[in-house]
């Protein structure tokens, strides 16, 4: 799929630099465009409106009737706006919206290349909706920037370290960690066997003290939407889709959505809480990390074999970077965010 | 920070444990400060390099190394050298890298970072301040929404809006000019009772009280303005309670200052009567005060503070100060 654009660089009017230091680090220094966000979860967005960011832009999002509808400025001051909509919304002030798997997704960007093919799969959310109780998704903020979130997330070294309670430590018999990626995503996948279960796993029915662990995050680099999926075996499934908004250089929304399935119920209902266990120990670091990343310049990070997929992350994130500040905001021939990714995640079609 | 040659005063030595590292500011700099396995003072840049969190939100590991709170990579604080991460197979070599490491030493319970190079750093240059420890003592923490000039001006032009002394009222301006004793310059000011409060000094009974039995005299280290505040008895020159005050500039130019206060066991009178009272309940009746009174600090003629000030600017260096310093 390519969509060219000729348009002009974003990036001037939210206050960001559009120039990028050549092979550094600098994540919240260039606004990506051309891709779908999923702004809100669907129940969310009712007839009172609600107001959401994307590197800035403003999103006003409501119902008419039962169709979401996403404009650029709050429904009572729309006519009076118009004349002022951006490029964004092609003058009309309406953004492109679409509603699948649970959420509103919007398109930041050029309205014309807003093509539902280019929507990250997630296999495991049936793509109609479904009604999940409350404790399955909700809201995280972390006080950083997107960029720093996602690699945070292609890093499972740190959740054996930093959330050894919650997900287990590094003492595993066998662990294989391989990275893939495209000129959009990138995709991790761990393997371990004989994983040490934790007590609060245990607890939660995985019934024995080792266990063999298979670990996926799948990241679309562009939009943030990282698709998370994790099997211990023996034990219960954890699809995770864990999207992270880009509202500013120093903070980004996570609408997660934590629907178990394949476990007892307790684990079905209790697991998914523990996002809010895990989510402020990753924003600790995170926040802390955030101004020296932008302050900084001229020291580089010291990296181990550990940080293939974080480095690999950073290489694509560099060329998007690069291609869009040269006005080229097209996808790849490689790069196909909707395929069906349900046999790298090793998971079953939700549908 | 003006002058990089410094024992700065960044924190209580029971602050710095051998389980958890403690993060300091100095001015813009980040700096974790910790015990190693011997009980060695470690103090090490508060940035890993792998991907620069803070190391103060880290652990002290058995072996008494620092380690990352977030991927585990941990330091030697004397080398800084990385010494390991978790996941590491057996034999297999790790990156080479390492971090900065600092001198720090311990005086009178307070823990001394030096901010030059390592070779000049000298012992003898931490100010020789009066205080020690008679008995019980009381320490503490505050920061004041001020830079370390303000904070330090403030305290020699108007120490009364950031010390608390219970029941005492002592004057602005001080009692002849300062002069220099062992490198710190000392400012005596009269004092007196006053637990009706200060209006009562003006206004009540106790207005026509001229007599001012006490004496506030403060020893002032001239460029990071660490004081010493003693309270005397001034017919008998009889200490009675001591507070040494350590000021540092730390983030968003604003100042940390860590306070010890002790009593002398052998003062005598109404007020050591108090105070003794105060000490045996657990309290301290000499601290910092935690909030400074800004608007009443803007009214403050200006006086010694602003002949500091220009001191430690390097301005007019023909002033009282400058000129004491220099002789000292």
């Amino acid at each position: 799929m390519t969509h060219a654009m000729p348009s002009a660089l974003h990036g001037a009017d939210t206050g960001r630099s559009t120039a990028i230091v050549r092979d550094e680090f600098i994540p919240g220094s260039f606004a990506l465009r051309d891709a779908w966000f999923p702004i809100a979860h669907a129940p969310h967005v009712t007839a009172s409106p609600i107001r959401r960011l994307i590197h800035s832009q403003p999103y006003y999002l409501w119902r008419q009737g039962a169709k979401a509808v996403a404009a650029e400025f709050h429904p009572l001051q729309l006519e009076a706006s118009k004349a002022r909509a951006g490029e964004f919304t092609g003058g009309s002030a309406y953004y492109p919206v679409l509603e699948r798997f649970g959420y509103v997704w919007v398109w930041y960007g050029n309205p014309q290349n807003a093509d539902e093919g280019l929507m990250p799969d997630i296999p495991y959310l049936p793509r109609a909706g479904a009604k999940l109780s409350p404790n399955k998704w909700g809201q995280i903020y972390f006080n950083c920037s997107y960029e720093l979130a996602s690699e945070n997330l292609l890093d499972l070294v740190h959740a054996d370290y930093l959330h050894s309670n919650f997900v287990g430590n590094e003492e595993n018999e066998t662990d294989e960690v391989t990275v893939e990626s495209t000129s959009e995503t990138v995709t991790m996948i761990r393997e371990v066997t004989g994983r040490t279960i934790p007590p609060a796993l245990r607890r939660l029915g995985i019934p024995c003290d080792k266990a063999d662990y298979r670990a996926v995050a799948h990241v679309h680099v562009r939009s943030g939407a990282i698709v998370l999926y994790g099997k211990f075996t023996p034990g219960f499934s954890q699809p995770l889709f864990h999207p992270l908004i880009p509202e500013s250089r120093h903070l980004c929304r996570n609408n997660y959505t934590f629907n178990i399935t394949d476990a007892p119920f307790i684990a079905r209902n209790i697991f998914p809480l523990f996002s809010y266990g895990i989510g402020p120990q990753d924003d600790l670091m995170m926040s802390q990390q955030n101004p020296l990343y932008q302050a900084e310049r001229g020291r580089r990070d010291v990296s181990s074999r550990f940080d293939a997929a974080g480095s690999r992350y950073r290489m694509i994130l560099a060329k998007l970077v690069r291609r869009q500040q040269e006005g080229d905001f097209s996808y790849e021939g490689d790069a196909d965010p909707g395929a069906d990714i349900s046999s790298v995640l090793g998971c079953a079609r939700a549908d | 920070m003006a002058n990089n040659e410094l024992w700065w005063p960044v924190c209580h030595s029971e602050d710095v444990s051998t389980t958890r590292p403690l993060g300091v500011h100095l001015g813009s700099e980040r700096f974790a400060l910790y015990r190693d396995g011997l009980g060695a003072l470690r103090v090490v840049e508060d940035r890993c390099p792998h991907r620069r969190a803070p190391l103060s939100l880290g652990r002290i590991t058995a072996q008494g190394d620092i380690q990352c709170g977030y991927h585990g990579w941990t330091f030697n604080g004397e080398s800084g050298e990385l010494c390991g991460f978790p996941n590491l197979a057996p034999g297999e070599r790790m990156p080479r890298c390492s971090i900065s490491t600092y001198l720090a030493a311990e005086r009178r319970g307070l823990v001394y970072l030096w901010t030059g190079k390592a070779d000049n750093a000298d012992l003898a240059a931490i100010p020789e301040q009066p205080y020690a420890l008679h008995g019980r003592e009381f320490h503490g923490s505050v920061i004041h929404p001020m830079s370390h000039e303000e904070v330090v001006a403030g305290l020699l032009d108007a120490p009364g809006l950031f010390l608390d002394y219970l029941g005492v009222y002592f004057t602005d301006k001080p009692q002849g000019d300062p002069r220099l004793a062992n490198g710190l310059l000392v400012i005596e000011r009269a004092a007196r009772w006053n637990l009706a409060g200060e209006k009562a000094l003006h206004m009540g009974p106790l207005r026509h009280r001229a007599d001012f039995p006490l004496l506030l005299r403060t020893h002032t280290a001239p460029v990071t303005g660490e004081t010493t505040a003693q309270l005397l008895d001034a017919r008998t020159e009889r200490l009675m309670a001591d507070i040494l005050i350590a000021a540092s500039p730390c983030a968003r130019n604003m100042t940390a200052l860590n306070w010890r206060a002790t009593l002398y066991p052998e003062a005598h009178g109404r007020l050591a009567a108090l105070y003794k009272l105060w000490f045996a309940r657990g309290k301290s009746p000499v601290s910092m005060s935690s909030r400074v009174d800004t608007g009443e600090l803007a009214r403050v003629l200006p006086g010694v503070g602003e002949e500091w000030r220009a001191f430690s600017r390097g301005r007019n260096t023909d002033n009282k100060i400058a000129t004491l310093v220099a002789i000292g």
